[in-house]
């Protein structure tokens, strides 16, 4: 690990967390009590470091030379005992990893992953119960979407608030000030109390601030939830400017934010870091296979489903310890459906959706008789297959929902959804769901 | 696990200018003079953030009221005036020397009041400004020495009302009064010293904020604040070792021309509030990441 401290300034180490967990407790009254133990535990001369003298490795912690306490330092991380009490649950477990500058880490995972658990440790406002976080230079830190503002205070007062917040002088805030609040796009409501910003302003000046005081970190969390688009952009171009001189860490749920601005991903699923990769489009991989497709249904009855099995035309890559399908982007694929319309109903058409992983239609695929006439499904138990055409899907998992309409009552007979689960395997995620690469047909030079 | 931290010390060399800091579970008292050269630190970065924050809250403070400052000295006015009107119907008989009964108990409730207020500045000061503590990492002192100053700005209204008092009953002063800003400090500090030392405890339960009046007005009797103190019994007792009776009497012998009877204990007290004071901050930082921790985001 030594080694690896680069001489070269650009590329120094920023942030180094080592083994670094923290428990919560799920109940309130649990919790507090624990924190009053903790604090005492921490107060008192004894607790802490009898466990110290009794692990035979204490140093003389008062001396005031650089050697003696940096010994004691790393003596100090035997002190801890991980271990839980009743109701606790580590909120993050055992995390390890080092970020130089010039890089971007995308921090992925489900909610209540530990996340913003762990932004919080990185920014020191909250103590690892394990482990030692070495943070290096100035931090700019947008946690829980927000940027920790003081409602009554104007927007202007927030601003010189949080520079010297993050150690900058009234002068050094002064003249970045214009920038920021040019940045910020919130003219006038400036020298309005921040209580009266909207969600989207609130965090525009978060950022505008955490971004502009050249921090040698930048922890963002969540930030690019808000907003609308222009300003998505505007930050996703800030912090790509940013992340050449600074390290940066990127919270978000959008994989296509993560895909094109983070040089390395680390996947967290409850407290672990389960994935730590410099292929952002692995850990993506990873993540969508853990988000289930919910599965539900809806209808009359009037129509049974048996089965519904995707198949790729091509030949689908298969991974060794898991089921899922995957197919490739741009190949075609069909799908088998077995169902039963019941008698009593007159007669069923039947439709597929293709929808993303929030649940949203993507394609829909009426299944039709001739080019304008709807295939109607008698009485019966029927087996069909339905091309999907090419799935010129954006990466990701999907999943087909199946409907059953009578025409003749207009009602819906079966709804389902959470069907014939596949993923779409790219290189790249992009920012549409349709993705279809063009060759440039004519040009001119 | 914990084996392979020990090469911090290498990255040191690289980067000197950068500001490096390290979180680690270990107790922040395994490393006494860091922590207090760090507080010190803060204490001094918090300066202008403090001032800050004192301006917003002094300009919220009684925004949604039609009484405004009236009411920094309000409840004074009124626990002296119930005093006052016990003693002037003849129920209690209470001997003050060299003032009227009035001005004495006024006086008295003002300065206890000071005393209040310091104690509860440090649990109000958190609890407003939890938001951004849960979110920004700032000099966490900031928060405490803003109260203070709202504390003293309290102060200095009741001591504009207190003169009135005096002006009015014409209470004789002498060169002693040059003391008084010497006791006002040391009801602030004695305050101040127990506020901090609930704050760990009263950021996470709320018991201990509603508790507070409740105690403050009981313990304003056991102190000699609408009566003077007393030689004899369960109350000379408690003039005695009660720490607020020196404070509270010297202050009031300050304005009045007495001689400063309690002088030794005054001293006695005032030290121990500022050695308590500063053991308040150490605590207070030490508790500050299970507090922020608790209370979530």
């Amino acid at each position: 690990m030594k080694s690896e401290d680069n001489s070269r300034p650009d590329n120094e180490v920023l942030v180094r967390v080592e083994g670094v967990s923290k428990k919560f407790c799920r109940s309130l009254k649990k919790s507090l009590w624990y924190g009053v133990c903790d604090i005492a535990g921490e107060l008192s001369p004894f607790g802490s470091r009898s466990r110290l003298a009794g692990s035979g490795l204490r140093v003389a912690g008062n001396g005031t030379d650089g050697e003696t306490s940096e010994l004691a330092t790393s003596d100090s991380l035997l002190v801890t005992s991980p271990s839980l009490r009743d109701g606790e649950f580590w909120a993050v477990n055992n995390v390890s990893f080092e970020l130089r500058r010039g890089e971007c880490l995308g921090l992925i995972g489900h909610n209540g992953a530990g996340k913003t658990t762990l932004l919080k440790m990185l920014n020191g406002l909250i103590k690892p119960d394990a482990g030692k976080i070495t943070m290096r230079g100035r931090v700019g830190a947008l946690i829980a979407l927000g940027a920790g503002f003081n409602p009554i205070l104007t927007g202007r007062e927030n601003i010189y608030i949080n520079g010297s917040v993050l150690g900058l002088s009234k002068k050094e805030i002064d003249k970045r000030i214009d920038e920021i609040i040019e940045f910020a796009e919130i003219g006038d409501f400036i020298d309005t109390p921040v209580q009266n910003y909207s969600s989207g302003m609130t965090v525009r000046l978060g950022f505008a601030i955490a971004s502009s005081l050249s921090p040698d970190v930048l922890i963002l969390d969540e930030v690019l939830a808000v907003g609308d688009i222009g300003f998505v952009i505007k930050c996703l171009n800030r912090v790509r400017q940013l992340s050449a001189s600074a390290a940066v860490i990127l919270v978000s749920h959008q994989m296509q934010n993560i895909s094109s601005f983070c040089s390395r991903v680390l996947f967290m699923e409850r407290g672990q870091a389960i994935v730590d990769t410099n292929e952002p489009a692995e850990a993506i991989d990873r993540y969508y296979t853990l988000v289930e497709a919910g599965y539900s249904q809806a209808g009359t009855g009037g129509v049974t489903i048996y089965a519904c099995n995707v198949h790729p035309y091509a030949e689908s890559i298969s991974h060794k310890s898991d089921v899922e399908l995957k197919i490739v982007q741009g190949t075609p694929g069909s799908v088998r459906i077995d169902f039963e319309v019941h008698s009593g109903v007159s007669g069923s058409e039947v439709q597929v959706n293709i929808m993303d992983q929030s649940g949203s239609p993507v394609v829909c695929i009426p299944v039709m008789a001739s080019e304008t006439e709807r295939c109607v499904f008698p009485v019966g138990r029927h087996a069909v297959e339905i091309p999907l055409g090419a799935l010129e899907l954006n990466a990701g998992k999907y999943h087909l929902t199946l409907l059953f309409h009578d025409p003749f009552r207009d009602l819906i007979l079966c709804r389902t959804q959470g069907l014939g689960v596949f993923r779409v395997v790219a290189s790249h995620s992009h920012w549409a769901r349709i993705v279809r690469p063009a060759l440039v047909v004519a040009s001119s030079s | 696990m914990f084996a392979s931290s020990v090469s911090q010390p290498a990255s040191n060399a690289v980067a000197a200018t950068l500001r490096e800091r390290v979180y680690s579970p270990a107790p922040l008292l395994q490393h006494p003079w860091k922590m207090l050269a760090a507080i010190a630190d803060d204490v001094w970065a918090g300066r202008e953030l403090a001032w800050r924050l004192f301006m917003r809250d002094l300009k919220a403070q009684y925004r949604q009221t039609i009484l405004g400052y009236v009411w920094a000295f309000l409840p004074a006015l009124v626990a002296s005036a119930t005093f006052i009107f016990l003693q002037s119907q003849g129920i209690t008989n209470i001997e003050v020397k060299g003032i009227p009964y009035a001005a004495f108990a006024m006086m008295g409730t003002l300065l206890w009041q000071v005393f209040v207020d310091a104690m509860q500045s440090p649990t109000q000061a958190f609890i407003a400004a939890k938001s951004m503590l849960v979110k920004i990492n700032f000099p966490r002192e900031a928060v405490l020495l803003g109260g203070l100053y709202m504390v003293i700005f309290n102060f200095l209204i009741r001591l504009a009302l207190v003169i009135a008092v005096m002006i009015w009953w014409q209470v004789p002063v002498d060169a002693t009064v040059l003391f008084f800003p010497v006791a006002a400090a040391g009801l602030i500090a004695a305050g101040t010293a127990i506020g901090l030392l609930v704050v760990p405890v009263s950021s996470l339960y709320g018991d201990i904020s509603r508790g507070i009046p409740i105690v403050a007005g009981f313990w304003m009797l056991l102190t000699p604040v609408v009566y003077p103190p007393r030689t004899e019994g369960l109350a000379g007792w408690l003039a005695t070792w009660n720490p607020v009776s020196p404070l509270i009497i010297t202050a009031r012998e300050t304005l009045t021309a007495q001689p400063l009877s309690m002088l030794g204990p005054f001293f006695i007290v005032l030290a121990c509030s500022l050695l308590v004071t500063f053991l308040g901050l150490v605590g207070f930082r030490i508790a500050m990441p299970h507090l922020i921790a608790r209370m979530g985001g």
